[in-house]
């Protein structure tokens, strides 16, 4: 075939014999210009995942998902680390409400996030070091912290990452807060908490335990900090208000869960009778069955209301705990002042209440006595007031301003003494966004207008990582800097280029294995469940570059970055016609209308 | 290698022999073994060919045409309702000049809801610039999907390969399997002149304004007339291989015929037994076979007819309006000529009705025995 004019002008053809036998073009068809036809232009976008909006910590899953993909571990959790300083804790406790807005889940099954990221702090080195480089110029201000839980040790990690000096003062033995005394070793091991709190510790935090401000040490003494950040956590708890109800044998769940953490000496009943409803009692009443307790547990409302994990309840009925839904307690049984049984009185379910769930109603004439030689209640926990400082409470917790700043001068809080989810995510979230507002201080930034460009997505989660690179270290290399404003809505995934698949399913160790044994129940994934789940991900809203755009485009007009990573769009011939948008199958690009000249 | 094949799996062992790079198809009675020996022989590597699954007839012909033009030899096959969604893309194989070979089993177009042979989903895409090749028995099935490739790739048209539903599709008959070795002397993998190209690009069938559009007709019926000697050619070189032989129309005792049968298809078979038992009682009746239909051998048909008297075409198609259509075209290229013979026009055997011997003694009857006078269209076997 005659080679084709390089011209960039049409050819006219004078008689049939010139002519090729098909309709085709005889120069390039460079000449014509389709952009010019073009009223709507696409562009490539790096949206919002679900997932990273979903995390209340602003953890960007579907980043450190893509690096491990890719076989980059390392640098997959120094990602995660930029904004949650304990993935080997959450990836075993954290309820995953990430997984509720992935967009998988909308499809078949959400990718198991939780689980891959426990995986991740598992399969990686567990000797990480927060580097040099990583510690932005000293700003020679100290911050106190009061509270090792994980919102102290989360605003802790982040402010010696901005360049603070940071001490943590903790009533305990030891640090960790709830992660310590209350979750039991058999969801997260203590070694496994200790490694975590360690890496901070070698990088410079300072942690006095058995410091109880406002005991130990004065609230006063902290005055001279630049900031001081409260996070004394709720351990008081909420009292049964029945009759005998200090009878020996009647204790809280939280005291026993704390007992059996720190291996202090502690009798367990043969028949124990958990009250309540929440992670507390289900985790008395597993750790009460591990020392071969007959283990009941009575809820006021139905197991559809339990504010507990479903996971945690399931596993508690597997264990051999039973329930007793609708039961109310109604006065403890008590022969020479020892626990001898339990009366308890039948409920239906009423309206609903302030919360929502609806309210029990006692049955008249319902009662009747189990038998029983410990209680332990777990129906909530309340702030401690005498742990705090003068300060302003409102309705039970401490009341903070937007960027958690309180009643008191230079002092903030987080974690479950201010209204928040009481979830060990939320807790690191707030000590993160404390340490942010801290250095807002600092800086003499408005905090608000900060806010606006550090948020990630619509449901409040921040991004450390972003405020570092914008604000602090000023150098805008990571694609999170540039994220779109929009969340990507999982109708907008293009389905027909995903099939359905399995989501892994952990192992955990056989029930024999559990009774009298504080063996952590669930295995992780293994390497093959792991690598199922990763491909799982749609990658919402990120360019993976599978190269349907640059199929698709009818004019030729998408090629790839000469040099790296990503698609150019010529201009000049694309025509707008939007095939490109529709057939990306994770929604990493959008239309925009073209500007008026 | 002489082997018992149904006509499907014949266009199957044809397909494979031609050494064809991609196929897409989608499954319809009765063209479905066609699809599934094929991707029999892609799946166990005795066609190294891709085989594209597809969600419809109009992307398999999309996708064959693709291929082709990125020039690979590609094929398809279907039937009925099936060619008919393929129309739009009929157009574009046709106009666009591609070489690629397209298998019909001639079935009835529904409704009436009808699976049976009949021409009319072949013929209602005659004028989409496509050569239509009609067999008789399945080895002219496989013999053509051979020939039809040489042909397509020489003129740059697509080829119909058409045969009839059950009577070919579904019956075993002996066949010979030609061996690769003596497909490869007679077919040479293809070359595309006109192809994508990376190096030499080029845009293909993109808008082609009132400057230039009626020299691209002019060009096809250019090439459509040049199919005629393109195609005797082929014919002469297959049969100095194989040593079979598919005229473009084919005499069957024409000699001394004051009569003459015009068939097409699996009915010529039939055909030849009345004729043969006519020519027993001292009738001079002969038979014209039309194997090609567009382009049409002109010059041989009139020589063929000249000085004849009476013609009796058979068609199992009816363009409602006119009649049958091979004696529509037929009628046409007579237009004019001297010493022509009365033509007949035989409607027989619609959505399938058999067409036993007797059938086809009718049409004799009709016009010799009861010496009555052609009409425009002539019905055989309609319940009266
Ligand atoms: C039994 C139980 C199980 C749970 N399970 C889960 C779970 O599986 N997943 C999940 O996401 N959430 C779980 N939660 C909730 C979660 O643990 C809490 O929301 C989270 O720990 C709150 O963190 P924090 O830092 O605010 O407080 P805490 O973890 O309570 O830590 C507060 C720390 O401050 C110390 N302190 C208090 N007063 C002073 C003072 N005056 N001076 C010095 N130190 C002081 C305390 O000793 C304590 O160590 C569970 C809670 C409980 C009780
Ligand atoms: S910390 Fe929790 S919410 Fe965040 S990604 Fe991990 S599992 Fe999901
Ligand atoms: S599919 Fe992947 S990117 Fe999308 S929300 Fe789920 S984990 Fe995140």
């Amino acid at each position: 075939m005659k080679k084709r004019f390089e011209d960039k002008k049409p050819v006219i053809i004078s008689n049939f014999r010139e002519m090729p036998p098909m309709s085709m073009s005889l120069s390039t068809m460079r000449w014509n210009f389709t952009g010019s036809w073009r009223y709507l232009r696409p562009y490539y976008d790096h949206k919002v995942s679900p997932c990273h909006a979903g995390c209340p910590g602003g953890q960007n899953v579907e980043g450190w998902i893509r690096l491990m993909e890719e076989g980059h571990y390392e640098e997959a959790i120094r990602l995660l680390r930029e904004e949650n300083p304990f993935p080997s804790i959450t990836g075993r406790v954290c309820f995953h409400p990430c997984e509720l807005k992935c967009s998988r889940a909308y499809f078949d099954k959400s990718v198991a996030i939780n689980n891959l990221e426990r995986f991740l702090a598992d399969h990686t080195n567990p000797d990480y070091k927060i580097k040099k480089e990583e510690i932005a110029g000293s700003t020679g201000k100290k911050v106190a912290i009061v509270g090792s839980g994980p919102a102290g040790l989360s605003c802790a990690y982040h402010l010696l990452r901005l360049g603070y000096e940071v001490e943590v003062f903790e009533a305990e033995d030891a640090p960790g807060g709830v992660l310590r005394i209350g979750i039991p070793e058999y969801r997260l091991p203590k070694n496994i908490l200790s490694r975590e709190i360690k890496i901070l510790t070698s990088a410079g935090v300072k942690i006095h335990t058995r410091k109880r401000v406002g005991k130990d040490i004065s609230y006063d003494s902290l005055k001279n900090y630049f900031a001081v950040f409260l996070a004394t956590g709720v351990h008081k708890s909420r009292r049964l208000g029945i009759p005998n109800e200090e009878a020996e044998g009647v204790m809280s769940g939280l005291e026993y869960l704390k007992k059996v953490n720190l291996k202090e000496r502690i009798f367990t009943g043969k028949k124990v009778i958990v009250v309540g409803g929440g992670n507390t009692a289900m985790d008395s009443a597993r750790v009460a069955r591990r020392s071969g307790a007959d283990v009941k547990i009575i809820y006021r409302r139905t197991r559809a209301e339990m504010p507990a994990w479903e996971e945690e309840i399931e596993e508690a009925i597997n264990e051999g705990i039973s329930i007793l839904e609708l039961t109310i307690p109604k006065k403890v049984l008590v022969k020479d002042s020892k626990v001898v049984g339990i009366q308890v009185q039948r409920a239906k379910l009423g309206e609903p209440d302030s919360s929502g769930r609806r309210k029990p109603e006692p049955i008249e004439g319902s009662e009747y006595d189990i038998e029983c030689d410990m209680i332990l209640s777990a129906i909530g926990e309340e702030i401690d007031e005498d742990a705090l400082p003068e300060i302003k409470i409102s309705k039970g917790n401490v009341h903070v301003s937007k960027d958690l700043s309180t009643s008191l001068k230079n002092y903030f809080a987080g974690g479950d003494i201010i209204d928040q989810p009481h979830t060990v995510i939320d807790a690191i979230a707030s000590g993160k966004k404390a340490a942010i507002a801290i250095d807002c201080r600092y800086r003499k930034l408005d905090f608000e207008e900060v806010l606006k460009e550090i948020s990630v997505g619509e449901w409040g989660a921040i991004s450390m990582l972003v405020y570092r690179e914008k604000y602090v270290f000023k150098n805008f290399v990571s694609p999170t800097v540039r994220l779109s404003k929009e969340t990507v809505d999982p109708k907008s995934i293009n389905t027909a280029y995903f099939q359905p698949s399995d989501r892994s399913q952990m192992n955990k160790i056989s029930l024999s294995e559990r009774s009298n044994s504080f063996l952590e129940v669930n295995l992780g994934l293994t390497q093959p469940q792991a690598m199922n789940d990763l491909l799982r991900c749609f990658h919402c809203g990120r360019c993976t570059m599978c190269d349907n755009c640059y199929i698709f485009c009818p004019d030729n007009a998408i090629s790839h970055k000469k040099n790296g990573f990503g698609y150019d769009i010529d201009l000049d011939y694309c025509k707008g016609c939007g095939i490109c948008v529709t057939e990306c199958p994770r929604n990493a690009m959008g239309m925009e209308k073209e500007s008026k000249i | 290698m002489k082997s018992v094949l149904m006509g499907n799996h014949s266009v199957s062992y044809g397909v494979m022999l031609s050494r064809v790079k991609v196929i897409a198809a989608y499954p319809i009675t009765p063209q479905t073994q066609v699809v599934e020996e094929l991707s029999e022989l892609c799946a166990t590597k005795k066609l190294d060919a891709t085989f594209i699954k597809v969600e419809s007839e109009h992307s398999a012909l999309a996708c064959v045409l693709g291929a082709s033009l990125a020039g690979s030899r590609a094929f398809t096959a279907t039937s009925a309702q099936g060619l008919a969604l393929m129309h739009e893309l009929i157009h574009w194989a046709g106009l666009g000049r591609f070489p690629i070979v397209l298998a019909n089993v001639n079935r009835a177009m529904g409704p009436g809801w009808n699976i049976w042979s009949d021409q009319n989903d072949s013929l209602s895409q005659r004028d989409c610039g496509w050569i239509q090749l009609y067999c008789e028995n399945n080895q002219e099935v496989l013999d053509n999907v051979i020939i039809g490739y040489k042909i397509a790739e020489k003129v740059l048209l697509p080829v119909m390969l058409v045969y009839d539903a059950f009577i070919l599709s579904h019956t075993y008959e002996i066949v010979d399997i030609p061996e690769q070795s003596q497909v490869d002397q007679f077919l040479p993998p293809f070359k595309s002149e006109y192809k994508l190209d990376v190096e030499n690009p080029a845009c293909f069938g993109g808008l082609t304004s009132p400057e230039h559009y009626y020299e691209l007709r002019y060009n096809m019926q250019q090439a459509m007339e040049q199919a005629v000697e393109v195609y005797k050619d082929a014919q002469r070189e297959f049969k100095e291989i194989f040593g079979r032989d598919y005229p473009m129309i084919e005499e069957y005792r024409c000699d001394d015929a004051q009569y003459l049968y015009i068939t097409s298809g699996s009915i010529t078979s039939t055909a030849r037994i009345v004729v043969d038992e006519l020519r027993e009682k001292g009738y001079k009746i002969g038979l014209l076979k039309i194997k090609t239909f567009r382009p049409m051998d002109k010059a041989e048909l009139i020589r063929l007819l000249k000085g004849r008297e009476k013609v009796f075409i058979l068609d199992r198609n009816i363009s409602v309006g006119v009649g049958g259509i091979f004696a529509q075209e037929i009628k046409a290229y007579l237009y004019g000529q001297k010493y022509m013979p009365e033509i007949y026009p035989f409607i027989i055997g619609l959505g399938g009705r058999d067409i036993p011997p007797s059938s086809i003694m009718e049409a004799f009857n009709y016009a010799v025995i009861e010496n009555k006078k052609p009409e425009d269209i002539l019905y055989i076997g309609l319940k009266k």
